[in-house]
């Protein structure tokens, strides 16, 4: 038991010395802070998007008035300027009074219906799409990003984890360590142990940066703790199945549709569909760190951790194999 | 004599990427995501009756409904998730490639054993260039022929692979400059997928055109942004002025900033240091 100790943090402790001799440590915390930083500062900005109506200069003030309550409106100089803008890609739509006194709504054909709904009401001072309306509720698009991006901080640890294994069996080693005393299990304990804690470490300091003071930190460990088995899971899939930094950035790539598009797809309206989503870990994983937001017990994140559990089991098979084949 | 020597780099660089399961897994997944868009996206137009409900109520009451670009409106969700599906790959994802082949053959001191070859960074540089291109070539037509373009003329399938090569080459130079000074892919990965993340803030701002605005303007300058909206313009309904022309002028200086900048960081940095 003591040796196998000695074994495990011997190993922990030469992946630290590597990680922060290549300064991966370094790039790891910067990356995910900064990118927890820009969600502080941008997604409120996303959130507070406001309707834009381009409304062309001698509108009635009483239109206007009811297009502000709406939205924010931008007065345009005359009618070539009001088509132009309408052209823009951001589904501004225009308002303008013709020489025959009739209020003309100006469209580019492309908006959604419910852009064009809810202009046609501001315009006629029904119920505004903003407060007090009675449309379809906003999605909430802070906590959506904020889950994403917390989720990733945690899940991206695992590709140090895997491009380590990599490294090393390109490196000669794992040739080297497979003629010392050192067990595959206690190998493996030491680089689930150090991705892990970095991983939780940093899901609980980006979601601090993020959010601040108010951040329920206690809730979003847990959270971050039911997805520790998808980041050992990534850096499984990469150490096992790449024999080279080309094959681990293949494994990755591949790795990546389901990392990235189940959490995405979880957000959407499925419908009787949703049941799909059951055995995808990831979705469980960002739906624990949505909820654990939102100030809720982040249960999901314990079936992601179920989920992604048999496919570490099989993984830690596979890279057994691979590490006695290579050796 | 340099055609020779950037013919030999080029078919070695394939090989390696081929070797890697590159090309396999890059088209795989072109075919998974062009297969899903083709079966779960909608290839039928939603919301027409709606829009028109909505028109008839407004002139009901005396108002005037004028639409400016009226073809706009023919653009199915199938048709626009196309080019997103190809600018993921190619730009997002593409930005990692150029990095990794020059971090692998740093590990394999390959490049120690072309420092000493007559070939120089110029040659390097484009080789890898040029691989990432037939990748993302390859890629691109697989996703068209999953999911052909209704009514898009040769012409504008030209220019859709005129839009990829651009977008590509920038991507790949732009790889190659942040990866030079990295030691491996380990620390190279962390900064590669801040910068993927940012180029990949394109995608709302795709999917919601309102999201580049109120502060989030900067996202109009980004290569991915500009290509996003250059693709939807020529599988699109077109009319759109001033989308190619913008496309065109930032992936131009990109294009030739990243190569300035991997030219150089290639030739004063990564060769000296393996010398």
């Amino acid at each position: 038991m003591r040796r196998a100790w000695a074994a495990i943090s011997a190993i922990a402790s030469k992946d630290l010395k590597v990680a922060r001799r290549d300064q991966v440590t370094t790039y790891v915390l910067a990356g995910s802070l900064l990118l927890a930083g820009a969600a502080r500062l941008f997604l409120p900005l996303v959130e507070g998007t406001q309707p834009r109506f381009a409304v062309l200069e001698g509108a009635p003030a009483a239109l206007i008035e009811r297009l502000e309550a709406a939205g924010r409106v931008e007065l345009c100089a005359d009618e070539a300027a009001l088509r132009a803008r309408v052209l823009e890609q951001d589904d501004a739509p225009g308002l303008m009074v013709d020489e025959h006194g009739a209020l003309a709504l100006l469209l580019e054909g492309d908006e959604a219906p419910a852009v064009v709904a809810s202009t046609m009401a501001a315009a006629r001072s029904e119920a505004a799409t903003q407060g007090g309306g009675d449309g379809p509720p906003r999605p909430p698009i802070r906590a959506i990003g904020l889950s994403l991006l917390l989720y990733a901080a945690v899940v991206l640890v695992g590709s140090a984890m895997g491009l380590g294994i990599v490294e090393e069996r390109e490196s000669g080693a794992m040739s080297a360590m497979s003629v010392t005393p050192l067990r595959f299990r206690e190998y493996v304990i030491a680089k689930l142990a150090v991705s892990g804690a970095l991983a939780m470490t940093l899901g609980v300091a980006a979601a601090w940066v993020a959010i601040g003071a108010a951040a329920p930190l206690g809730s979003i460990a847990l959270a971050a703790l039911g997805i520790v088995p998808i980041t050992w899971l990534f850096g499984l899939v990469i150490g096992a199945a790449a024999s080279n930094q080309l094959a681990a950035m293949a494994a990755m790539k591949g790795l990546m549709l389901v990392l990235v598009s189940a959490p995405v797809v979880g957000f959407m309206d499925l419908g009787g569909w949703a049941w799909l989503l059951t055995p995808f870990a990831p979705h469980w994983g960002v739906q624990g760190m949505f909820a654990a937001l939102n100030g809720q017990a982040p249960w999901a994140a314990l079936w992601a951790a179920l989920w992604a559990a048999p496919w570490v089991a099989g993984l830690l098979l596979l890279l057994r194999r691979r590490v006695t084949a290579a050796t | 004599m340099r055609a020779a020597a950037l013919w030999s780099l080029l078919w070695l660089d394939l090989r390696l990427a081929w070797r890697g399961r590159l090309f396999a897994v890059t088209l795989a997944l072109g075919a998974v995501m062009a297969g899903a868009v083709r079966i779960f996206a909608p290839a039928e137009l939603g919301g027409a009756h709606e829009l028109e409900e909505l028109a008839a109520a407004w002139a009901a009451e005396g108002g005037r409904l004028t639409t400016l670009r009226p073809q706009a409106q023919a653009m199915t969700l199938q048709a626009r998730l196309v080019p997103a599906v190809i600018c993921l790959d190619v730009l997002v994802v593409g930005f990692f490639f150029g990095g990794v082949m020059l971090l692998q053959e740093k590990a394999l001191r390959t490049l120690a054993a072309y420092r000493v070859s007559p070939g120089g960074a110029g040659l390097y540089v484009t080789s890898k260039v040029l691989v990432n291109l037939l990748m993302a070539l390859l890629y691109t037509a697989l996703v068209l022929v999953i999911v052909p373009p209704a009514g898009a003329s040769i012409g504008a399938i030209a220019g859709v692979m005129g839009v990829v090569s651009l977008g590509s080459a920038t991507c790949t130079l732009g790889g190659i400059a942040l990866a030079a000074p990295f030691r491996g892919l380990s620390s190279f990965f962390y900064p590669a997928a801040v910068a993927s993340m940012v180029l990949s803030a394109a995608v709302p701002a795709y999917v919601a055109p309102a999201f580049a605005t109120e502060g989030m303007s900067w996202i109009r300058a980004l290569p991915t942004y500009q290509a996003f909206f250059a693709l939807c313009e020529l599988l699109g309904p077109g009319g759109r002025a001033g989308v190619l022309p913008g496309f065109l002028w930032i992936s131009g200086v990109g294009l030739v900033i990243t190569a300035a900048l991997a030219w150089w960081l290639t030739a004063r940095r990564v060769m000296q240091e393996v010398a």
